[in-house]
């Protein structure tokens, strides 16, 4: 079972606005310069994974570099981005994330 | 001989499951559901990548993933897309899911998304029928998976019905006996050993193709059409979202997120399992496939494509046979152990208490009545005829399913004006238009497949119904959910920072 208790809210603090300006828009969109970057970044890996499927670019059967077949090729280069795009939040979200959320954790097991 | 081996090999393989069971069952903490469930959210980094990888990577990714590039060429790349972007959603919102699960002792998804609305009863309820609904029928599809490319690979040694069983009654007695914690350590070891046979599969083809340039110019002129995309722009994207959100949303994969011992765990797993699924599972699936086009070799009349990587050892080294059941067993019950907890929490801590009050230790007796029911249904739908027509149609949209949960979810951790009505009815109506799609009651508009028309409606139900009434959850489950969290993320952290100082 889980052990729900809701604390109060702090005193002062507004409860009663349900659109607070912090949260990501309608939950999805982040607010903050770099968050928006992360958010585009994935977009964008969207998009480029369409493009050889539209024929637009990366779809071909020659061989291309590294002997392999350009279609192969294109697609693994693109997919690699989604794995860099993974390593570039670790470093620069992930590691203060991490700090933060033990914190957080620490405060609720001392409340 | 080569029938002795596989006999003696799975025996030898059964008995090291067995004995990982029996080790966890002395560890565990009896008549605790988050010890039983969640290994008491201790996963270090290597179990939780052993557990990520191998829970979603099932015989699929052994059989299935080389058969669809050998059959379908390049129109079957972005299945790398979607298991490398997984794992990255999966760091982006898991500490969140993480933290909280921590704070509150969630075990289930149920647990969470009835939580944060207004302790709903319909949500929680429907949560777990939605997570049982999910996993039933791919944990189906599993053991009839196993069990068809069992009988092929030892070559009707083991039939089907035989395999059915060995399969219900390994999984089934080591996660009776041992809950998640021997589900988890016989992941790694069932994750890392179909891994590497994976990657020595690769390597095999690649010399037996005559190295790496010839093998391609082989495949790419005997087959060039299989080379380029031939269209269907739908169906890419229906599949690259509903896998890669996916990753996170089926239920036994969302546990994954509550099992790690911390959340530097879980970012680095998710990071380190990103890059295995794309260059250990996709990539090593696309060259065994799309080389094989070009090689001497030609599947039997009447054998379908998934049975690729065994004819190719039947004909170029048939001594693997041995090594090939086991890896089958390993990658498939890797999956289907997952998905047994996984429905048994669901089970208890959202069905449950609905209908009966007891304590802990009543608790984790019925889960053990309900993990042999469950592994009972199983075998029978997996006889049944019946059974297995109405479980594909089901299991073909299992992870779509999963994607209802999405907006209640991101509604939870970010977006405080999302209620609890508009939670039920996003989930309650998608669900529905996904399976009405699916076995054809409702028409389906087509330009993409039922589950992203299912994710449509939810989200005109999720944000039409949250933004035209004003009626969020209670404050002090906001305030818990997302303005207490707030500061301890730099995303959050900084615009309320900014926040603060405008007003």
């Amino acid at each position: 079972m889980t052990s729900l208790s809701m604390a109060p809210p702090a005193q002062g603090q507004d409860t009663t606005d349900s659109t607070p300006a912090y949260g990501p828009t309608l939950g999805i969109f982040p607010r903050t310069p770099l968050g928006r970057l992360f958010f585009l970044w994935g977009v964008l890996n969207l998009v480029l994974g369409l493009l050889p499927v539209y024929g637009i670019l990366g779809n071909s059967a020659e061989i291309g570099a590294l002997g392999m077949p350009v279609t192969v090729l294109y697609c693994y280069a693109m997919f690699s981005l989604n794995c860099f795009l993974g390593v570039a939040y670790y470093l620069t979200r992930g590691k203060d994330c991490v700090e933060m959320t033990k914190s957080f954790v620490e405060e609720g097991a001392d409340t | 001989m080569i029938t002795a081996l596989t006999l003696l090999g799975i025996a030898l393989y059964l008995a090291l499951m067995f004995y990982i069971a029996y080790r966890a069952y002395q560890t565990n903490k009896h008549d605790d559901p988050e010890d039983w469930f969640l290994m008491g959210r201790g996963a270090n980094t290597m179990m939780l990548v052993g557990t990520m990888f191998a829970t979603w990577f099932s015989t699929f990714a052994f059989l299935g993933g080389p058969g669809f590039f050998y059959k379908s060429g390049v129109n079957w790349l972005l299945f790398g897309f979607f298991n490398a972007m997984g794992p990255i959603l999966v760091m982006v919102i898991g500490p969140r899911i993480w933290a909280l699960g921590k704070k509150f002792d969630f075990i289930t998804p149920g647990d969470l998304l009835a939580a944060y609305y207004n302790s709903s009863r319909r949500v929680r309820i429907l949560t777990g029928l939605i997570c049982i609904a999910v996993l039933f029928p791919y944990s189906a599809i599993q053991i009839t998976g196993i069990a068809t490319a069992l009988n092929s690979i030892s070559g009707g040694l083991i039939t089907f019905n035989v395999g059915v069983l060995l399969i219900a009654v390994c999984v089934g007695v080591y996660s009776f006996v041992g809950g998640s914690r021997a589900v988890v350590w016989t992941d790694v070891i069932q994750g890392f050993a179909f891994a590497a046979l994976l990657v020595g599969t690769m390597l095999l083809v690649i010399r037996w193709s005559g190295g790496w340039n010839q093998g391609w110019a082989a495949a790419t002129e005997a087959r060039p059409e299989l080379f380029a995309f031939d269209g269907g722009a739908g169906r890419y994207i229906t599949v690259m979202t509903l896998f890669t959100f996916g990753w996170i949303l089926t239920p036994h994969l969302w546990q994954r997120l509550y099992m790690a011992d911390s959340p530097q765990t879980l970012v680095k797993g998710a990071a380190i399992t990103s890059f295995l699924a794309l260059f250990v599972v996709t990539f090593t699936g696309a060259v065994i496939g799309m080389m094989a086009l070009g090689m001497d070799f030609a599947l039997p009349e009447g054998i379908t494509s998934d049975a690729l990587v065994p004819e190719l050892y039947a004909q170029f080294l048939p001594a693997m046979g041995a090594i090939l059941v086991i890896a089958v067993f390993a990658a498939g019950m890797s999956t289907l152990d997952s998905q047994l907890i996984s429905a048994t929490s669901s089970f208890i801590q959202d069905l449950l208490p609905n209908v009966a009050k007891v304590d802990n230790h009543q608790a984790m007796r019925l889960a053990r009545v309900f993990e042999v029911v469950f592994v009972l249904a199983l075998v029978i739908f997996a006889f049944s005829p019946s059974g297995r027509q109405l479980i594909a149609p089901l299991a073909s949209i299992g992870v779509g399913m999963a994607l209802t949960l999405l907006l209640p979810l991101l509604g939870a951790l970010f977006w405080a004006r999302a209620s609890e009505p508009a939670v039920f009815w996003a989930m309650l109506l998608s669900w529905g238009v996904m399976i009405a799609m699916q076995f054809k009651v409702l028409p389906n508009p087509g330009i993409v497949g039922p589950p992203l028309w299912g994710l449509l409606v939810s989200a005109i139900a999720f944000f039409g119904i949250s933004l035209l009434r004003d009626n969020p959850v209670e404050a002090e489950r906001r305030k818990a959910f997302q303005d207490d969290m707030a500061p301890h993320f730099p995303e959050t952290a900084q615009a309320q920072a900014a926040h603060t100082a405008n007003a």
